[in-house]
């Protein structure tokens, strides 16, 4: 059995998608954390959505998006002339990971952006500073322990994603078949002690990610 | 590092939760103190000069620049209305050292520059070897003073102070008044400090805004607002400053002999005015104004007692 193949494939997906939900997350967070309106509570719901959502019901959605006949689905086909568009190959796997992963990254920095004081925002402000500026000088690193700690909570998803991916990356051995879905595949077929080893890597993997994430969420703001 | 005559043009307007604020008043090239009661609007009035707070209407006019009209729908952002502003908690960046902190306003400056101006106000507010620093490594008087040279160090065409003092005890107090003392010698800009502490206003003002629910109640001189009140309620203000202990005794027990009532026309009085060794004619029974939290007293030349009905 081929244990690094899976493992390399799940951490490649995990990374992918992790930096895509800082990138998209932080200023999502940031927008819901500090600004008032219209379409906040509207926007706030659809990111959140996901992480209530059932797996089968994510992927069934993006199904729609990037399938064959969806929008995205078309587009990359039309890129690359490939039949099914996106669908089953690990780019699919990437995109239900940030989908799944994304609500916990904008939550958890949502949460640390919230407690940066309006003061020294303002402070900022009246020192002739734009809000990019004060968004990169002052916001971001007075929140960047709620940013670590919602990538390494989004990370976590990410690796651990098993239903969406299965369901628009399919379960292709040496393509998309990452841990989750070898766990699936060797238990199925009986072969317990690879499914154990892969098991307890993730639950040590788990273990870390989670000591990290509080060490990180307790410290909090100790400038 | 002087500049220019310069001149404050306020007016402003703004309704909040029952709270009306309708002030009017100018400054020029001075240290103007706004002065009044918790409450009264001034750190209102300092967030909206800055920009930070949008007035319902009015104007705000520094040096000919409109900054704030609201019938010409002009409102400069804070960023660009060049205000040093130094809040009641100083926000200083915590993640930042005291320099990066006081380089943190100066823009299009080379590197050497902004050496440079971070030297010049770190000698200026006397915080040699702290540059290095997080704020939280040094004093609260210390503090201060990082604030003050942040705000002036990107060289603002005025300075808004608000309520700098309120948490600092009294030599930390006298040494924030040094610092500023020491930076009008150096910058001459206008200076608008907000504080409720009437020692400060008259011992450190060129001039006082006095307010009180909203309003100005008086504007000029520290000497002109002592000597004529011209409002009981400024009477009252400033009367804390006036009123020796022990001067009058029996004053004390007049005010509570004292007796009023109210209704929405008139007032009644009953009993007696403050009994003393100079009572009687010199006493003149006073009604701050009509309505719940009205104040009423009797005056003595600059000297007073006022009740809250």
């Amino acid at each position: 059995m081929d244990v690094l193949s899976p493992l390399r494939l799940s951490l490649q997906v995990a990374v992918c998608a992790t930096i895509a939900t800082v990138i998209v997350g932080v200023p999502i967070a940031y927008v819901l954390a500090r600004k008032r309106f219209k379409g906040r509570s509207i926007l706030n719901l659809v990111v959140t959505l996901p992480m209530v959502l059932p797996p089968t019901v994510i992927g069934y959605i993006l199904l729609l998006v990037i399938g064959r006949n969806g929008l995205l689905g078309k587009a990359y086909s039309g890129l690359t002339g490939g039949e099914l568009g996106i669908m089953f190959t690990w780019y699919a796997a990437v995109i239900a990971s940030f989908v799944v992963s994304l609500p916990l990254m904008i939550l958890t920095s949502r949460a640390s952006m919230e407690a940066v004081d309006q003061e020294l925002i303002n402070a900022s402000y009246t020192l002739g500073r734009s809000e990019w500026q004060t968004f990169v000088h002052v916001v971001i690193p007075l929140s960047i322990r709620g940013i670590i700690a919602g990538a390494t909570l989004a990370f976590a998803r990410a690796m651990g994603e098993f239903g969406a991916t299965m369901m628009v990356a399919g379960n292709i051995a040496g393509k998309t078949t990452t841990m989750p879905l070898m766990i699936y595949n060797e238990s199925i077929y009986g072969s317990w002690g690879s499914a154990l080893w892969m098991v307890l890597v993730f639950v040590g993997l788990a273990g870390v990610i989670i000591y990290v994430s509080s060490r990180l969420s307790q410290k909090g703001i100790s400038w | 590092m002087v500049t220019g005559d310069s001149r404050l043009d306020v007016h402003l307007q703004k309704r909040v939760d029952g709270f009306c604020l309708d002030v009017q008043w100018s400054m020029g090239n001075e240290l103007a103190v706004l002065f009044g009661y918790s409450g009264s609007g001034k750190s209102m009035t300092m967030r909206m000069i800055a920009g930070l707070v949008r007035p319902d209407s009015g104007r705000i006019v520094r040096d000919g620049e409109v900054l704030y009209d609201s019938d010409c729908s002009i409102s400069v952002p804070p960023q660009e209305r060049q205000f040093g502003f130094v809040g009641q908690d100083l926000a200083l960046f915590p993640h930042m050292t005291v320099a990066k902190n006081i380089a943190y306003g100066l823009k299009g400056l080379s590197r050497e520059e902004s050496h440079e101006r971070v030297a010049e106000f770190i000698r200026l507010l006397h915080l040699k070897g702290l540059g290095v620093r997080l704020p939280r490594e040094i004093s609260g008087g210390q503090r201060q003073r990082v604030a003050l040279a942040r705000a002036l160090a990107s060289r603002p065409k005025a300075l808004l102070l608000d309520e700098p003092f309120s948490a600092l005890d009294a030599p930390l107090k006298a040494e924030l008044w040094d610092a500023i003392r020491d930076v009008r010698e150096h910058v001459r800009i206008p200076i608008l400090v907000v504080t409720h502490d009437p020692t400060d206003a008259r011992t450190e003002a060129d001039r006082i805004i006095v307010y009180g629910a909203g309003q100005v109640l008086r504007c000029g001189a520290p000497d002109e607002v002592l000597c004529d009140p011209d409002s009981p309620e400024v009477a009252t203000l400033m009367a804390q400053e006036y009123t020796p202990p022990n001067e009058d005794p029996d004053c004390a027990e007049g005010l509570h002999a004292l007796m009023a009532s109210l209704d929405s026309q008139s007032v009644y009085l009953r009993g007696a005015p403050p009994l003393g060794p100079q009572s009687g004619a010199d006493w003149q029974p006073r009604l701050s104004r009509r309505g719940p939290g009205a104040w009423i007293g009797y005056l003595k030349r600059s000297y007073s007692i006022w009740s809250k009905l």
